[in-house]
C-alpha cells in the first residue's frame, strides 16, 4: 500500500515538474517559429526602423537592461539593509510587527497600482517627469518588499550554532555577519535579487505610466530621459500596430529574446545557489 | 591551588523567570570541574554566563559577579573574555570551511596573517586535540567530510588554537557514539594539564571518569559542590545522593 502511494506521488510530482519544463520549451519554440528567422546578432544590435516594421530591438533591449541596472542599484542596498535590520536588530514590538506586515501586504499590491503611485509621486510630485529614473524608482518601490522579505527569511535560516561558534571564538558583530550570516544567507538573498531583476525586465504596468515610450530609436545613458523597453515594445507590436501581420515576427523575436534573458538569469541564480549549497 | 573562576552570588533571569539562584562556586586552575544535574537545572545557563554568551539574549539579566583570575568578567571586553575562555558546544558545529581554516579562524580573528605561524599553530592545536594523525593529509578538505567524533575534536582544536585559559564544554559527547565519546574523554584528561576545564554533562559516569570536582545543580540551585569522589561516594545532601545513585533525574 505504502509502495503504491509512494510511486504514485513520484509520478504526480514528476509529471508536474516536466509539464512546467515542457511549457517553457513550448513557448520558446513557438516564439522562435513565429519569428520567421528574424533572430540574428544584427537584430540585437540595430534599432527599430520604418515605423517599427523593420530593423532590430537594440533600443528596447538596451532600455530594459539599463532600467534593470538602475533598479538593482537603487533597490539592492535599501532592501538588503532593511532585511538585515528586521532579521538581526529590530526589537520585537508593535511597531516592527506593523512594519513587517505592511511590507508583506505591499508585495501583494498589483503592479498597475505601483505604476499609478510612481506617476503621482515620482513623475509629478518629485517632478522627475516621464523618465527612466521615475520608472526605476517605481520598480524599486515595487521590488523592495520582495528583497526585504527574502533577505530577512534567508538570515533567519542561518544556524544559531554557527553564529555562537564564531562569537565564542571572539568574533565581533561585524565578523559574525561577514563570516557566518552572509555566507549562509547569500544564496537566499541572491534569489530575491534575481527575482527583482526579472521583474524589472518583465513588468510593463509600472513603467507604462512613468517613462516608457513606444518609439524612440536612440539610446542614451541619461536616466532623466524617457526610454524604450522590451515588454512594452512587444505589447505595442502585438496589439497596437496597424500593420500587425508585418510586425508579428519582430514581436515574436523580441519575446524570444526577453524569455532567454529571464531564463539566463534564473539559471545563473540556480548555479550560484548550487555552488553555495555544495560548499555548505 | 589558585581559583581560576569564582562565581559570587550569581543569579540569572530570563525575563521574569529566575534560572539560577545565588550560585557560589570556585573553580580551580587546571582541573576538570563537572556540572551535573537533571535537564533544566540551569547547568548550561551557568556555563554560558562564564563567557557571557547569554548576553546575546535580550531578556537576560545577571546579578552577582563572576571573576576570571580575580577580574570581574563584566569589566572586560567580551571579545577579550571569549578569547581567554573557549567553548565547545553540544553538537559539533564546525564552519563550512576547510579543516585548516576552521582551526585558523580564531587566530585570523586576532589578526594573525603570517602563513608559517598559522600553519604552526593549527598543527599544534590539531595535535593537542588528537586529530592531527587523521587529517594531516587533507587539511584543505571540507570539515563536514569528517565524522561526528572527528568534527567535535576539530571544534576542540579550533577552541584551543587561540590558546585560552579556560575551556567550557557543554555536553560535548552527547551527539557522539561510545567510541568517539571515549576518545573525547581521554582528550579532556590530557587537556587539563594546560587548561582549566568546565564540563557540563548529563552523563554521571562521564563526570565520575574525567572530573576532579563535581557541582550538582537542581532547579537553579547549586545543591552540592565537592571533590568528585566525595560527590559520588559520600555526598552530604540527600538530593545529591538520590541523583548520583540514579533514583531520579
Amino acid at each position: 500500500m505504502r509502495k503504491t502511494s509512494d510511486s504514485a506521488w513520484v509520478v504526480v510530482s514528476g509529471v508536474a515538474y516536466f509539464s512546467a519544463v515542457i511549457f517553457v520549451i513550448w513557448v520558446a519554440v513557438h516564439l522562435y517559429i513565429l519569428s520567421e528567422g528574424k533572430l540574428s546578432l544584427e537584430f540585437l544590435f540595430t534599432n527599430p526602423t520604418n515605423g517599427m516594421t523593420a530593423g532590430g530591438v537594440f533600443a528596447p533591449l538596451f532600455g530594459s537592461l539599463y532600467l534593470a541596472l538602475w533598479v538593482l542599484v537603487i533597490s539592492t542596498p535599501l532592501g538588503v539593509l532593511a532585511g538585515v535590520y528586521f532579521a538581526e536588530f529590530a526589537p520585537d514590538n508593535t511597531l516592527t510587527r506593523l512594519l513587517r506586515s505592511s511590507i508583506r501586504t505591499l508585495s501583494g499590491v498589483p503592479a498597475i497600482v505601483f505604476g499609478l503611485f510612481g506617476l503621482a509621486f515620482f513623475v509629478r510630485l518629485m517632478n522627475l517627469r516621464l523618465s527612466l529614473l521615475s520608472s526605476a524608482l517605481t520598480l524599486s518601490v515595487m521590488n523592495l518588499p520582495v528583497i526585504i522579505t527574502t533577505t530577512e527569511e534567508a538570515l533567519r535560516l542561518v544556524p544559531n550554532a554557527q553564529k555562537e561558534a564564531a562569537i565564542a571564538l571572539g568574533a565581533n558583530a561585524w565578523e559574525v555577519w561577514r563570516d557566518v550570516s552572509f555566507k549562509y544567507a547569500s544564496g537566499g538573498m541572491l534569489s530575491g535579487l534575481f527575482l527583482a531583476l526579472s521583474r524589472a525586465l518583465g513588468e510593463t504596468a509600472p513603467i507604462l505610466l512613468t517613462g516608457v515610450v513606444f518609439y524612440q530609436p536612440t539610446v542614451t545613458l541619461d536616466p532623466t530621459k524617457s526610454f524604450m523597453a522590451l515588454p512594452y515594445h512587444i505589447f505595442i507590436l502585438a496589439t497596437q500596430h496597424s500593420k500587425f501581420a508585418e510586425v508579428l515576427p519582430i514581436a515574436a523575436a523580441s519575446g524570444f529574446i526577453l524569455l532567454i534573458i529571464v531564463l539566463l538569469i534564473r539559471i545563473l541564480a540556480y548555479i550560484y545557489s548550487r555552488r553555495i549549497q555544495r560548499w555548505l | 591551588m589558585a581559583l581560576k573562576i569564582e562565581a559570587r552570588d550569581v543569579s540569572v533571569y530570563f525575563g521574569n523567570a529566575q534560572i539560577l539562584h545565588n550560585v557560589n562556586l570556585g573553580i580551580e586552575e587546571k582541573t576538570v570541574t563537572a556540572i551535573i544535574g537533571p535537564s533544566g537545572c540551569g547547568k548550561t545557563t551557568f556555563l554560558r554566563t562564564l563567557n557571557r554568551l547569554n548576553d546575546l539574549s535580550p531578556d537576560f539579566r545577571m546579578e552577582g559577579e563572576i571573576l576570571l583570575g580575580g577580574e570581574n568578567i563584566y569589566q572586560m571586553d567580551p571579545i577579550i573574555l571569549r578569547r581567554r575562555v573557549g567553548m565547545v558546544f553540544q553538537k559539533p558545529n564546525p564552519f563550512p570551511m576547510s579543516i585548516f581554516d576552521n582551526v585558523a579562524y580564531g587566530l585570523r580573528l586576532q589578526g594573525i596573517k603570517d602563513k608559517r605561524l598559522l600553519q604552526e599553530k593549527v598543527k599544534t592545536a590539531l595535535i593537542a586535540a588528537g586529530l592531527w594523525e587523521e587529517v594531516q593529509n587533507r587539511l584543505s578538505s571540507n570539515a563536514f567530510d569528517l565524522s561526528g567524533g572527528q568534527q567535535q575534536r576539530l571544534c576542540i582544536a579550533r577552541a584551543i588554537a587561540v590558546d585560552p585559559e579556560v575551556l567550557l564544554m557543554d555536553e560535548p559527547t552527547s551527539a557522539l557514539d561510545p567510541a568517539a565519546t571515549s576518545r573525547v574523554e581521554e582528550l579532556i584528561l590530557e587537556l587539563k594539564k594546560n587548561y582549566t576545564i568546565v564540563l557540563v554533562t548529563h552523563n554521571m559516569y562521564q563526570a565520575a571518569r574525567v572530573s576532579d570536582f563535581t557541582a550538582f545543580f537542581l532547579s537553579g540551585y547549586l545543591v552540592e559542590f565537592n571533590k568528585t569522589d566525595i560527590i559520588f561516594t559520600n555526598p552530604k545532601d540527600e538530593r545529591t545522593q538520590r541523583y548520583v545513585t540514579g533514583k531520579f533525574g
